[in-house]
């Protein structure tokens, strides 16, 4: 797919689960070249974090092509939803060669699993999102918010903007979609 | 765990969270109706650390915590428990001695009334209390001790929303948000006046019923409990994110006690967020924040909220740490609310030139768009101006307000500042705004400086009138004091500049006199080479120009200046000039098309080079011409090309709505056969001609050419003969008769006849049309891409009229001009239309072997136009 077609779909007001689910790996292939850039390639003294991650994926989308404000705000959701997909295979990956005990095999997987700086640990990463799978189909938002902030490392008042909702809502959901998670934690 | 029974415990999750941790449980088990909801909820309570911390092992021991709630309390009926707040807790009760159902709400105290002082006291307050009546303020129905020596107040049942909630949840309007509050400042002015003060105010006391009425709540209640209680504990009654300064060190509250409180409410309800975030702080921190707050600036707020300086100035003022620097009164806050609400100044608001200025535009609605265009163009030339003043002033050591005065405007246009009251320096140059405040200056230097500033920036805003006017105003100034070498060189920048304003006005004898007489004036002086290269710059432009409108031949003068120009900057790192100077000599007749383009690329690669890293209009002027350039020469794909370059980065430069950038391109379309997007831009360039209030001069009325050009192929033949006269009538004043664009604007308007069939005004463009190509072989002076387009449409008139043999000689003619340009002419439309047209006259000349070429051409002809109605049913063979 295009460029020029990425954002098409992305500027647009609704975008249907379909297309949606066309441009997520996409995204998704973006974000992981861009973290092995920036882990193996010439930036390596830049610091690994998904706000940058996320960042300079925009950067280049935006360069070639503009989104519009809508355009903008579904990226930032799709950027997050491939965040926490990148983590959870990783995480997956990991674990499969722990288990079947490949030596130095998990390099790819450490680089991406330090990402995102508040989990590093695997086993955490795969509960955590068994977790918000299951808040997912209990308060769809809440699951959002979680995705939006833990993944995509946004501040409040950006998911505020990105879904319409005050600051202190976001607030108040992701303190209960946190409660929630920690309570599937064991 | 299913989706339903989730929402029973988000539910109850949500509602618990709110509550003191001591209620918690106590609610949960009362309202959890199931196991797996209870364990849920407490589990989820468990992330919560304040909660661990205060209750370790909570959840396998919940029931030491049960506590005793009453089911009545004097003569009111407990319904159920609603609240509980730092004074104790509110229910919902009822009386049990009316006969109707009177709703109210009943708050015990957290006090114990020890003696009979204290119950004295607690019914002189009640007195007081009953007689607070007003629309916004919950009213006291009953006051007493219980039985269990518990003291209770029955107020008012108020069914509403925390005003935060329902301003946030109701998205409420700026304004709606200032008229609940001014409704708060109504209720506690009112209280005041009765030497009632509220002590408590935050958004839980504060609710909107669902008529957006505003209700206050436990009025004076705090004092209540206040004097019931030992010093030690006092500070915990109130929330501390809304207490002032002196509540926190335990001194007297006082009138502007509620001045603070409020201040900090109006900050929340207008920003959706909290003043204080004191979660998390020890005690010691939590003084610290609120006795030394920092005075916030828009900055720290961020550009979303609704809040502007002025609002930012009035909170600001009322949670002044210092009571006495408050508003002395909650009706001058109210008032100065009011200031706001109806853009006059605000009392806070320091007494700046800039604050006026913008309340007076506000006041009288003046012009309330942004023009992205002017407004850039404006704000780089302040910037540069600015830093010209700064120096000027600093070196006479005047005026430090004007600078300032200057700077806050660049500040308040700055796109970062983004914001409703926010002007911009266009909509305040509009306003007359300029000599409104500043030209009331004593000092004749100061104000000459800054009459040049403003006339400058009434030029780059398209104002010639008042461009001309201010630069007068200041050059009469330097004129008089030619003193020293600052006055000497203004007065020569600004004469080229208002030489420039006469020639924009196409007032070129006027504009060569007044550069003339004043160059006189100061020929003793020692002038600035660059500044002065310029001024022979502008003489050589008006030279030229006289030339070429009417028809005065002249241009060896404009050779000399040019001359002239170049002698005092050659060999220097001038390259602005030196690429002004290498673009003008494109414009000498005797350049041939090819090395006109060297020049202009040379031009261009001079701009790059003084440019510096700063955007510089030149560079794009210059590509342009050299598309246009392009374009005259058939290459219309190069010359698409650079315009698109030319739009790109115009567009990044000054926004997506440039009169001039629209109308190019849309011609540049026209060209290529793509009417719809064409007419779409030219529809555009007038929206935003009409917006931005640009004068109506050349270009406009090129535009309208256009548009009309366009309208044909839409067959809106009427609406185009209106435009092309209009346009028509406009050049024939300003220009001279034979002058090519005449010719040009007849040569276009000639489609009209030709695809609205009407015969009699098509013979007449016929017979004119052939005029000028006969003329044209005498003195060879049509540029050859209008020769060429002449020659095709002549092909087309007179295929219409059934001269085939004529229409085949035109096209055949036409042809031939196509192949000394060898590829440049085949890209666009029009060459396909000459080869379609050329195989069907010699068809209908009865050479039958034409067939072949001509259905490809066609064919050809057809894919390039994107409304190909006409030509599909003008280019048939019977």
């Amino acid at each position: 797919m295009q460029v020029s077609q990425i954002t098409e779909i992305l500027n647009k007001e609704k975008i249907d689960s379909d297309a949606w689910n066309q441009i997520l790996p996409i995204v998704y292939n973006q974000l992981k070249s861009i973290a092995r850039n920036v882990k193996f390639g010439h930036k390596k003294q830049q610091n690994l974090n998904t706000t940058s991650l996320v960042h300079e994926a925009y950067i280049k989308l935006q360069k070639n092509e503009s989104l519009n404000i809508e355009g903008t705000k579904h990226f930032y959701r799709l950027a997050a939803m491939a965040m926490r997909q990148i983590l959870v295979d990783s995480a997956r990956s990991k674990l499969r060669k722990k288990r079947s005990k490949e030596e130095n095999s998990s390099d790819e997987q450490d680089y991406l699993l330090e990402i995102n700086q508040q989990v590093t640990s695997a086993n955490e990463i795969i509960e955590i999102d068994k977790a918000l799978v299951k808040l997912e189909s209990l308060n769809p938002r809440l699951a959002e918010i979680v995705t939006n902030h833990f993944y995509g490392g946004y501040t409040f008042e950006q998911i505020g903007d990105m879904l319409e909702i005050s600051k202190r809502t976001v607030i108040r959901d992701w303190k209960k979609a946190k409660a929630f998670i920690f309570s599937q934690l064991d | 765990m299913n989706k339903e029974i989730w929402t029973k415990i988000e539910s109850i999750y949500d509602q618990v969270i709110e509550m003191d941790i001591k209620e918690r449980v106590r609610f949960i088990k009362d309202h959890a109706d199931g196991d797996d909801v209870y364990q849920q909820v407490i589990k989820m309570l468990k992330s919560d650390t304040q909660f661990m911390e205060e209750y370790p092992g909570l959840v396998s021991n919940t029931d030491n915590l049960t506590n005793h709630e009453p089911t009545s309390l004097g003569h009111f009926k407990v319904i159920k428990k609603v609240a509980t707040g730092g004074m104790g807790r509110v229910y919902l009760a009822q009386s049990m001695h009316s006969d109707v159902t009177i709703h109210v709400a009943l708050k015990t105290i957290r006090v114990e009334l020890t003696n009979k002082d204290l119950e004295q006291k607690f019914q002189n307050e009640k007195q007081i209390l009953s007689r607070l009546k007003h629309k916004n303020i919950a009213s006291l129905i009953d006051a007493g001790v219980s039985e269990d020596k518990i003291p209770y107040i029955a107020t008012e049942w108020v069914e509403g929303k925390s005003i935060n909630d329902y301003c946030a949840d109701n998205e409420l309007s700026l304004n709606n948000r200032l008229n609940l509050f001014k409704q708060i400042c109504s209720a506690v002015s009112f209280a005041h006046n009765k030497l009632i003060i509220h002590r408590d105010l935050k958004p839980d006391n504060i609710l909107v019923d669902s008529n957006a009425q505003v209700k206050l709540l436990d009025f004076g209640i705090a004092k209540i409990v206040d004097e019931s209680n030992n010093k030690q504990t006092q500070t915990q009654i109130y929330t501390p994110d809304y207490a002032s300064p002196e509540q926190i060190n335990g001194e007297l509250c006082t009138v502007g006690t509620d001045v603070y409180s409020l201040g900090v409410v109006l900050f929340e309800i207008l920003t959706d967020s909290k003043r204080f975030d004191l979660s998390g702080l020890i005690v010691s921190e939590k003084i610290k924040a609120i006795c030394e707050p920092k005075v916030l600036d828009i900055k720290t707020i961020g550009s979303k909220s609704n809040i502007d300086n002025a609002l930012l100035n009035i909170i600001n003022k009322a949670m002044h740490v210092d009571q006495s620097r408050r508003y002395q009164s909650v009706s001058l806050l109210s008032a100065d609310i009011d200031n706001y609400i109806n853009n006059r100044p605000v009392s806070a608001m320091k007494d700046s030139l800039l604050y006026k200025t913008k309340m007076f535009l506000l006041r009288n609605r003046m012009a309330s768009f942004l023009s992205t265009l002017v407004f850039l163009a404006v704000i780089t030339g302040l910037y540069i101006n600015n830093q010209q003043v700064k120096l000027k002033l600093q070196e006479a050591n005047k005026s430090q307000v004007m600078l300032e005065f200057f700077q806050d405007i660049l500040k308040s246009a700055s796109p970062s500042q983004g914001g409703s009251t926010n002007i911009t320096v266009k909509e305040m140059f509009d306003s007359g705004i300029a000599e409104y405040d500043f030209i009331k200056i004593s000092d004749p230097y100061v104000q000459a400086e800054l009459s040049s500033q403003i006339g400058q920036i009434y030029g780059q805003l398209g104002n010639q009138e008042k461009h001309k006017e201010f630069l007068s105003n200041a050059i009469k100034y330097y004129g008089e004091n030619l003193t020293t070498s600052h006055n000497i060189d203004a007065y020569l920048r600004y004469t080229t500049d208002i030489g420039a304003s006469y020639t924009d006005n196409l007032e070129y004898a006027e504009a060569s006199d007044y550069i003339t007489a004043s160059l006189a004036k100061i020929k003793d002086y020692d002038l600035n080479p660059v500044h002065l290269a310029e001024t022979y710059l502008e003489l050589a432009t008006i030279y030229k120009e006289l030339n070429e409108f009417k028809d005065i031949k002249d241009k060896p003068k404009a050779k000399e200046y040019l001359d002239k120009a170049e002698s005092l900057v050659e060999g220097s790192d001038n390259y602005m000039v030196l690429g002004e100077i290498e673009f003008f000599k494109h414009n000498f007749g005797s350049v041939s098309v090819e090395q006109a383009m060297q020049y202009i690329k040379n031009a261009e690669l001079l701009f790059e080079k003084g440019q510096q890293g700063k955007y510089n209009p030149n560079i794009e002027s210059a590509r342009s011409v050299r598309a246009n350039f392009l374009m005259r020469i058939g290459n219309y794909q190069a010359a698409a090309e650079l315009h698109d370059v030319v739009r790109k980065q115009t567009i990044e430069t000054y926004g997506n709505d440039n009169f001039i950038g629209l109308i190019t391109q849309a011609d540049n379309l026209n060209i290529l056969g793509k009417f719809h997007k064409s007419r779409e831009l030219l529809a555009e360039s007038l929206t935003v001609h009409k917006q931005y209030n640009l004068p109506k001069d050349p270009p406009y009325y090129g535009s309208l050419l256009y548009t009309a050009q366009v309208m044909v192929e839409f067959q809106e033949f009427e609406k185009a003969e209106a435009l092309f006269q209009e346009s028509f009538d406009f050049f024939t004043k300003i220009l001279p008769e034979d002058h090519s664009y005449l010719k040009i604007s007849n040569g276009i308007r000639s489609e009209l006849y030709l695809k609205s069939a009407d015969d009699i005004k098509l013979q007449q463009a016929k017979k004119l049309l052939e005029g000028y190509l006969n003329a044209d072989i005498k003195e060879n002076k049509l540029p050859m891409y209008f020769k060429y387009s002449l020659t095709i449409k002549l092909g087309h008139i007179n295929l219409y009229f059934g001269e085939y043999n004529n229409a085949y000689h035109f096209y055949v003619q036409a042809m031939s001009m196509t192949e000394n340009n060898s590829s440049r002419f085949n890209q666009a439309k029009a060459y396909w239309e000459l080869k379609t047209g050329l195989a069907l006259s010699k068809i209908k000349n009865g050479d039958i072997g034409g067939f072949e070429d001509f259905h490809e051409s066609k064919k050809q002809l057809l894919i390039r136009v994107s409304n190909d109605l006409w030509y599909d049913n003008f280019f048939k063979v019977d």
